[in-house]
C-alpha cells in the first residue's frame, strides 16, 4: 500500500470518480485478476541447499494429494522468495529453520532433510515443531499463505476470490416471502 | 483558515468526526477537523487483489489493529486484564469506517434504560425517542440497505435502498430459525444495494474489511467530508493532537499538534469537540493536564477512561455437508436474531445479546485451524466451503474496573504516551455468552450443521464508554448534550460518550448522537 504518502483532497476525488466507472464496468477485471509477481530462482535469498531443504519441508506440511497439488507445486518456493524480498528480516528466520531441520535430520538420521524418508520428515518438523514452535509457525504460516493464494489452488477448491473491481458473483435478490412469519410477531421490544 | 476565525475544532475524522462536522459546516460554523492519518488512496485497498487475506493472517498496513500496523499515524495500545481484547481501529479520514463491515443497526428504547428497567449500570440521560429523528436523518445521509417490518425494533422511515442478497448460507441459517419459530430479520446495512446520491451499488464482492472502492460502503471519506468540505469545512491530515489546551478559566481554547513534518503547532477555537473513539479520546483527554486539569481534562472526577466496553462475542461456526459459499456476498451480515435481546427474568443474566450470520472470509483464513501434514486436505475439504458463521455480540455493561489509562512506557511516534486498556468479562457477560454459545449452537443445528465449533470469546472493534454520558456529574464525563462537564465548550462525541454498550453494532448510534450534538452545540452558538 502506499498510504504512507500524502494523498490530497483533490486527488482523491478525481481517483474515486474514474475508479467508481472503471469499476462498475468490470473494465479492470483482467489486469488485477492477472496480476502475479513471479521471482525467478537466479534472484533466490537462499542457498540452493536450503532451497532443496525448504522445499521438501513445504510439501510435508502440505503434501500432494490425489487432487491437490503440493505446496511447492504451485509455486511455494517462489512465493517464499518474494516474500522474503519484500520483508529481507525474515531471512535469518528461514535460514535458522532450514539449519534447525539439517541439524535434526543430522542428528537422528545421519543424513541430509532431503534424502531421509517421508515419515521420518514428518517426524523432524514435528521434533522442530515442538522444539522451536515460533521458527516452525512462520514455516507453516507461510506455507499456507502461499498455497492459499495460489490462483491454481482457488481453481481446484473452486473459489473465485471475485477481487473488488473485477464483476462480483451474481447472487439472488432477497425474498421477502420468507419473512412471512416473522411479521406475524408482536412487537418484541420493550416501549418505554 | 486563521486560527482566529475557526468556530469548531473536531478532532478525529472518523464517523462522529464527519458527521459532526458537516453538520455544523452546513449551519455557517467555520470547522477545522485535525487527523492524524491521511486520505486513502482507493486504488491501494487491499481488496483489489487476491491476496487481501494476508491482511489478516499477518502484520501489513491494512491489518485491522493499529499494533500490528505499527504506521506512523497509529498509537501503540497496551492491554491487561484477565480478558485482554485485541484492539481494532484505523487512523484515516473515515477513521474506523474505512474498515467496516457495515452492520447498522439501532439501539432499542431498553438499551438507554437499563438502570430503571433492570437495576444495573446507569440511564442514560436521553432515550430513544431524542435519537430518533438522528438516526433517520443519518440513514437519509449515508443511504441505507434494509427492510422495514422487523418486530424486534421500532417502527423507522423507508430504507433507501432494498436488503442486500443474503446468499447460500442466509438462507440456511433462514431455515433454522424458522425451524425453531425464533425472530429473524435482514440487516439494516451502511451498503447500498443500489446507487444512492452519486454513489455506486454493492457488487457483492465480499471485501468490505478491506476497502470498498465502489463507495457502496457508507465510509465517511465517501459521505459526510465531501459534502463538507464543499460548504467549508477543512481537514488538516497527518495532525496528531498532542493536548487540548485550556485558558485560565478552564475554558477550552485549542489544540497543540505535531504536523506531517513533526514540527508542533497550535491552532485556536471557540469550541473544542474530541471525536477519537473510545480509546483515543480519554488518551487525549488523559495527556491534556494542566494546573486547573492535573489529572486530565474533564477528569476531575475520575471517571475518563472508566467503564471501557468493547461488546464480548462469540464467532460460533457450523459446518454443513452442503457448499455453503460463505464468502459469497456482502461482508457485514445478511441477517439477524434478536430473540434473546431483552432481558428475561427467567435466565441468570440481565439485558441480551444478537445473533447474526457472519460471512466466512477466503480459503487462507479458513485454513488457520487445519492441521499440516497428511490429513492437511481431507480436513481443510470438510470445511471449505462448507462453513456458516452465526456470531454473537453481547451486551456489554459498563465496569469501572475495565479501563483505558496512559501506558508507562509506550508511546507513539511522537513521543505522546500510548493508551492502556484493562478488561475483565463480568460475570453478566459470561452467563450471557454461555447461553448464547448454546442457542447459536442450536440454531446451526436445527439448520442442518453436521458440527458446530464455539470458539473462546472474543470481541469486536467496538470501543465505548470511557466518557460517558450521564445524569450526574458525579458518575459521567459529558452531559445529555455530550458537554464535558466544567468545561463549557468542549465536547466529546463518540463512542466513548455511550453510558451503556448496548447489544448492537455502535455506528449508528455513534453517528446520530454526532448529529444531535453538532444541533446541541449549534442552539449554543451565542456563547461562542
Amino acid at each position: 500500500m502506499t498510504q504512507k504518502k500524502v494523498w490530497s483532497r483533490r486527488q482523491f476525488s478525481k481517483a474515486i470518480i474514474s475508479a467508481q466507472v472503471l469499476l462498475a464496468s468490470g473494465a479492470l477485471t483482467f489486469p488485477i485478476a492477472c496480476k502475479i509477481d513471479k521471482k525467478t530462482q537466479q534472484n533466490a535469498l537462499l542457498l540452493e541447499s536450503e532451497l532443496e531443504t525448504l522445499k521438501y519441508a513445504m510439501d510435508e506440511i502440505i503434501p500432494k494429494s490425489i487432487k491437490m497439488p503440493s505446496a511447492s507445486e504451485v509455486g511455494g518456493i517462489d512465493y517464499i522468495l518474494n516474500i522474503l524480498d519484500e520483508l529481507p528480516d525474515l531471512l535469518p528466520v528461514f535460514q535458522s529453520t532450514v539449519s534447525n531441520l539439517e541439524n535434526i535430520s543430522l542428528a537422528k538420521s545421519n543424513k541430509a532433510f532431503s534424502e531421509i524418508e517421508k515419515d521420518n520428515r514428518v517426524a523432524v518438523l514435528k521434533y522442530l515443531e515442538k522444539d522451536s514452535p515460533d521458527l516452525f509457525g512462520v514455516l507453516r504460516n507461510f506455507t499456507y499463505e502461499s498455497y492459499y493464494t495460489s490462483p491454481k489452488v482457488y481453481e481446484l477448491i473452486g473459489y473465485e476470490p471475485h477481487p473488488t473491481g473485477t464483476m462480483g458473483p451474481k447472487m439472488e435478490p432477497f425474498d421477502e416471502k420468507l419473512l412471512d412469519r416473522v411479521k406475524t410477531m408482536s412487537p418484541m421490544y420493550i416501549k418505554i | 483558515m486563521k486560527s482566529e476565525d475557526i468556530d469548531v475544532l473536531v478532532i478525529g475524522a472518523g464517523a462522529a468526526g464527519a458527521a459532526l462536522s458537516w453538520s455544523l459546516t452546513e449551519r455557517g460554523a467555520k470547522v477545522v477537523c485535525l487527523e492524524q492519518g491521511g486520505w486513502i488512496d482507493p486504488s491501494t485497498f487491499p481488496s483489489l487483489k487476491p491476496d487481501y487475506e494476508t491482511h489478516l493472517t499477518r502484520p501489513r498496513d491494512f491489518s485491522l489493529s493499529p499494533n500490528m500496523r505499527k504506521l506512523k499515524e497509529d498509537y501503540p495500545v497496551t492491554t491487561a486484564g484477565e480478558n485482554p481484547p485485541f484492539i481494532m481501529m484505523y487512523n484515516a479520514v473515515g477513521g474506523s469506517t474505512i474498515h467496516w463491515q457495515g452492520i447498522f443497526p439501532r439501539f432499542h428504547p431498553s438499551d438507554f434504560k437499563v438502570k430503571t428497567l433492570d437495576g444495573v449500570a446507569d440511564d442514560w440521560p436521553i432515550s430513544y425517542k431524542d435519537l430518533e429523528p438522528y438516526y433517520d436523518f443519518n440513514d437519509k445521509m449515508i443511504g441505507v440497505s434494509g427492510l422495514l417490518g422487523d418486530p424486534a425494533n421500532p417502527p423507522r422511515s423507508p430504507r433507501q435502498t432494498p436488503p442486500l442478497p443474503i446468499g447460500k448460507m442466509g438462507n440456511t441459517l433462514v431455515k433454522g430459525f424458522e425451524k425453531l419459530g425464533w425472530h429473524w430479520w435482514v440487516n439494516d446495512q451502511g451498503i447500498i444495494s443500489k446507487a444512492y446520491k452519486d454513489r455506486s451499488p454493492c457488487m457483492l464482492h465480499g471485501k468490505c474489511m478491506f476497502g470498498c472502492p465502489m463507495g457502496a460502503k457508507a465510509t465517511t471519506d465517501r459521505t459526510y467530508w465531501p459534502l463538507a468540505i464543499e460548504k467549508g469545512a477543512e481537514i488538516r491530515t497527518w495532525s496528531r493532537v498532542k493536548e487540548v489546551m485550556v485558558d485560565k478559566n478552564g475554558k477550552a481554547k485549542g489544540a497543540i499538534y505535531f504536523d506531517k513534518e513533526g514540527n508542533t503547532q497550535e491552532v485556536k477555537a471557540k469550541v473544542v469537540v474530541v471525536c477519537c473513539n473510545g480509546i483515543g479520546t480519554p488518551r487525549l483527554l488523559l495527556n491534556s493536564k494542566s494546573n486547573l486539569f492535573p489529572d486530565g481534562l474533564g477528569n476531575s472526577n475520575g471517571m475518563v477512561g472508566k467503564n471501557f466496553m468493547v461488546h464480548p462475542n462469540l464467532f460460533v461456526t457450523g459446518i454443513f455437508e452442503e457448499v455453503m459459499d460463505s464468502h459469497i456476498g456482502p461482508m457485514g451480515s445478511p441477517l439477524f436474531s434478536q430473540q434473546f435481546y431483552e432481558t428475561n427474568e427467567n435466565r441468570d443474566f440481565v439485558r441480551g445479546y444478537m445473533l447474526y450470520g457472519e460471512r466466512t472470509f477466503g480459503p487462507l483464513s479458513q485454513s488457520g485451524s487445519i492441521p499440516w501434514g497428511e490429513k492437511h486436505h481431507d480436513s481443510f475439504g470438510e470445511i471449505f466451503p462448507h462453513q456458516v458463521g452465526l456470531t454473537v455480540l453481547a451486551d456489554d455493561l459498563p465496569e469501572e474496573t475495565n479501563t483505558v489509562t496512559l501506558d508507562d512506557t509506550e508511546v507513539d511516534s511522537n513521543g505522546i504516551a500510548a493508551a492502556k486498556v484493562t478488561y475483565s468479562l463480568s460475570e453478566n457477560s459470561k452467563k450471557m455468552l454461555d447461553h448464547a454459545a448454546q442457542k447459536a449452537t442450536e440454531a446451526l443445528e436445527a439448520a442442518g450443521a453436521k458440527k458446530v465449533v464455539v470458539p473462546a470469546p472474543s470481541n469486536m472493534a467496538h470501543l465505548m464508554g470511557t466518557a460517558r454520558m450521564g445524569t450526574s456529574d458525579k458518575n459521567s464525563v459529558v452531559d445529555a448534550t455530550n458537554q464535558v462537564h466544567g468545561v463549557p465548550n468542549l465536547f466529546v462525541v463518540d463512542g466513548s460518550s455511550f453510558t451503556t454498550g448496548a447489544g448492537v453494532n455502535p455506528t449508528s448510534t455513534i453517528m446520530a448522537l454526532a448529529l444531535r450534538a453538532a444541533d446541541k452545540i449549534w442552539e449554543r452558538k451565542m456563547e461562542w
